[in-house]
């Protein structure tokens, strides 16, 4: 009887295990899991229509990191969307760590999500490439054209593959007419620049001579600890591109030379721009921590006084100006302007015509015509001003000359965070984006300092449109030149540089996939 | 019988010697690790200008709870939590039955083929398929996006199967062949004797399973997208990962420095482990020597 008693008892368990374990199956009432994987909505549309209830439609997103996909469903945004739109988004959201990995597993197994918002313009190339994705051009003129006219005609061509195009683009915002916002530039404590009796450098020669005499005359006090230049690895492109290698003429990642593109590995300054920044790090002016520092780092020695300058974005400001508050309430930040040498001068900017998202709708997707319309209602005009800068006189103000200013902390609490939604920007995007930028005094001064003050320095990199189909092409060949590249750069900073080991690398960054580049990036230009 | 020591012998002065530089030894290490571990609390409580400036050390300066806030406050933290919490709980009873089980006919050495057998379990040690034709097989059962993906793929653990073998190895055997002279049949000698007999190995592989399971990032990445599916590893990781774009990092207005949003992050993923380990440590020490001395 005892022994009977404990086999129903084991058996009882097993049973219960594996309705737990059936229990943690997916909810089917209004979603299944078909043969290919992804979630779809077994619901038409029309009687969901009938009844007001919002159709839902399942996207799958990238992950920007920090709080911004923290709770999506929770933001206001988000049901104002649901509520101006008739449609209920359900978003799934891609790791922010390795998140290619899993969106090549999802793209192969066939998803039918109702569209997939890329932020990676070779993912969007190689899925176009592929045939994973549907011809959005043909949606567009189908279910869409509203969408057309809203969107501007070079934003769709940068994202032609092959004959046509397969996503709406959404723009990145810049704020400028023509070009792509400069983010990063360097940074230099205005109030120990006083202290030593210097003014702010506008040419190589005065820069240089101001990090010796930092070093020199130790205006902080802090004796061997103290760095005139206090920046990270990654910052050395930062340095490049953001206003010191403007003096060597190789500030843009291509450059035209006589109607052809020249990459800047191969620019005529690079070698010298890497001897001068190695001659930076051997005296001490560049920090000598530098291939081990963090941003957090530089940051942390630039608010304590152990360095003079670090590379930054402007976005910084807000929260650098709070620090000194407290803690030095003299301080003071601005941007160096692009050092010139012997006439050259310059900071790098893309074209306008850069992206942030390529919303796309996969091969599989089933509600394709609700996707599109959903798509075309945030286009709408006045929708779309709505959504990214709410009401006028509650969450923004208009001043005589048309700008748009946050009315805080409203703006924030009924728009914060209204970019992660964006399918697709209409042409005012960049005036409107300019109100978000304007949250805080001192970030649109750094904004307007390295954008506008400095404004007549910055080069149009001319490699910036190059099309996508291109970039289908290519993808693997930028990301070993990039990676090769910047082995190099550190190395030769830290280690030295000679004529020869320039040589070496430019042989063999041609050889891993440089030649490709360049003859891909020339096709592309000679044929536009 | 060995000879008890007295404590009431006099230490020499050597063996005073010895134990200070052991006890300085230890509270260096352990000093060593709590520092840091201090310092993150610290971060995770502190105010942004105190962590721009460095001025943050073992305590928090300018105290704030917002980032914590912002962590554990969150619905798809509290979701995330209790994901982890099932899955947990119920992988490991899964796994510990489902292991057991399997363990114990190829303890048995008059199983035929045995090796033959033994070889199908062990490759899976060294050969797997790649994580797209994985996802593609889950895919294919229709088991994505749900926590059954997170359970059953791992139901057999082939490491933990060869612990309990060898610990099912060293039982001995006399037992099992009274069992059978008694008329026991294999499932009898199986639940009445092998298993009260094995709980210290199934402890063992409780605390290591478990452990896996609750730290288990790669699974809930690869194989769940819904955000009610996800696990804590996977929304803390998320948390971490900083705003890489200029418009994220303008959109957040919230006042605390990611570092501290870091911190948080590191800490509410820390303290459930942290409170649970004490319980567990002994069975872990026991896991490295078990099922290791055949006879």
């Amino acid at each position: 009887m005892k022994k009977m008693k404990r086999f129903v008892v084991i058996i009882l368990t097993l049973c219960l295990t594996v309705t737990m374990l059936a229990g943690c199956g997916k909810k089917v009432e209004t979603t299944e899991t078909p043969k290919d994987g992804a979630k779809v909505d077994n619901k038409e549309s029309s009687e969901e229509t009938a009844n007001n209830e919002p159709i839902v439609l399942k996207a799958l997103v990238p992950n920007q990191g920090g709080l911004a996909w923290n709770d999506p469903e929770a933001n206001p945004v988000y049901g104002w969307i649901t509520e101006k739109t008739g449609y209920k988004v359900e978003y799934d959201i891609l790791p922010a760590d390795n998140p290619f990995d899993k969106l090549n597993a999802i793209v192969a197994a066939g998803a039918d999500y109702d569209f997939i918002v890329l932020n990676d313009k070779s993912r969007y190339a190689d899925y176009a490439s592929q045939g994973a994705l549907m011809d959005m051009k043909e949606l567009i003129e189908q279910y869409a054209p509203s969408i057309a006219s809203t969107i501007s005609q070079s934003m769709f061509d940068v994202c032609v593959v092959g004959e046509t195009y397969y996503c709406i683009p959404s723009a990145s915002p810049t704020g400028r007419e023509d070009s792509s916002n400069v983010g990063n530039g360097i940074m230099i404590r205005a109030d120990i620049l006083k202290k030593m009796g210097l003014t702010m450098p506008t040419t190589l020669e005065e820069f240089t001579a101001m990090l010796q005499a930092f070093k020199d005359t130790d205006p902080t006090g802090k004796g061997s600890a103290a760095t005139p230049l206090s920046a990270t690895m990654a910052d050395l492109n930062n340095l490049r591109i953001g206003g010191l290698g403007g003096a060597f003429g190789v500030e843009s990642d291509w450059k035209d030379v006589n109607g052809e593109l020249v990459p800047y590995q191969l620019q005529d300054g690079f070698y010298d721009f890497l001897v001068y920044l190695n001659e930076l790090y051997t005296k001490g002016l560049l920090d000598t921590e530098m291939p081990t520092n963090q941003i957090a780092t530089t940051l942390e020695k630039f608010t304590t006084d152990l360095a003079l300058c670090r590379i930054d974005g402007w976005w910084s400001l807000p929260s650098l100006v709070e620090t000194f508050k407290t803690t030095n309430p003299e301080a003071a930040v601005e941007y160096v302007q692009p050092l010139e040498m012997a006439g050259k001068a310059g900071m790098s900017a893309s074209s306008i015509n850069q992206m942030d998202f390529y919303v796309v709708i996969p091969k599989n997707a089933k509600n394709v015509e609700a996707t599109m319309d959903y798509f075309a209602k945030k286009l709408v005009p006045e929708t779309f001003k709505e959504m990214v800068i709410g009401i006028e006189g509650v969450d923004h103000n208009v001043d005589a000359e048309g700008n748009f200013t946050p009315i805080l902390p409203t703006f924030f609490e009924h728009r914060g965070n209204a970019n992660i939604y964006l399918t697709g920007t209409t042409e005012d995007y960049g005036t409107y984006w300019l109100c978000r930028a304007r949250k805080n005094e001192d970030q649109f001064k750094a904004y307007s300092q390295l954008n506008f003050d400095y404004g007549s320095f910055i080069h149009v990199n001319p490699g910036s449109d190059v099309p996508c189909s291109i970039y289908a092409q290519i993808s693997t060949n930028l990301t070993n030149s990039a990676s090769f590249t910047e082995e190099f750069v550190v190395n030769s900073v830290v280690s030295g540089i000679t004529a020869e080991s320039y040589q070496d690398f430019i042989a063999e960054w041609k050889s891993l996939g440089g030649d490709k580049l360049i003859e891909k990036y020339n096709e592309w230009y000679t044929s536009r | 019988m060995g000879i008890k020591p007295s404590s009431k012998i006099k230490k020499g002065k050597e063996a005073i010697l010895v134990t200070a530089f052991a006890y300085l030894f230890i509270t260096i290490l352990v000093l060593l690790i709590i520092f840091p571990l201090m310092h993150v609390v610290s971060k995770a409580f502190s105010e942004e200008w105190a962590i721009s400036s460095g001025s943050v050390g073992i305590f928090p300066v300018g105290f704030q709870f917002d980032a914590m806030n912002s962590i554990i406050g969150s619905q798809r933290f509290l979701v995330a939590f209790g994901n982890s919490v099932l899955i947990t709980v119920l992988g490991t009873i899964c796994t510990l039955v489902v292991t057991a089980f399997t363990a114990f006919p190829l303890s048995l050495r008059n199983l035929p083929h045995m090796k033959k057998i033994l070889l199908f379990f062990v490759f899976t040690m060294y050969f797997s398929g790649g994580i797209i034709p994985t996802y593609l097989l889950y895919n294919a059962y229709g088991i994505l996006d749900t926590r059954i993906v997170l359970i059953v793929p791992g139901l057999i653990n082939v490491f933990h199967l060869l612990i309990i073998k060898n610990f099912y190895e060293d039982i001995p055997e006399s037992i099992i062949e009274s069992a059978k002279v008694d008329g026991a049949s294999n499932l009898t000698i199986f639940l009445r004797f092998i298993v009260p007999l094995s709980k210290p190995v199934y402890a063992t592989i409780v605390v290591f399973t478990s452990v896996m399971i609750w730290n288990n990032y790669f699974g809930p990445m690869m194989y769940v997208n819904s955000p009610e599916l996800q696990t804590l590893p996977l929304y803390l990781r998320d948390m971490i990962s900083k705003a890489t774009d200029i418009q994220a990092k303008i959109a957040m207005m919230q006042e605390v420095s990611e570092e501290s949003i870091t911190a948080a992050a590191i800490v509410a993923a820390t303290v459930p482990i942290l409170c649970v380990y004490p319980f567990m440590q002994r069975y872990f020490v026991k896991g490295m020597t078990i099922g290791s001395t055949k006879g």
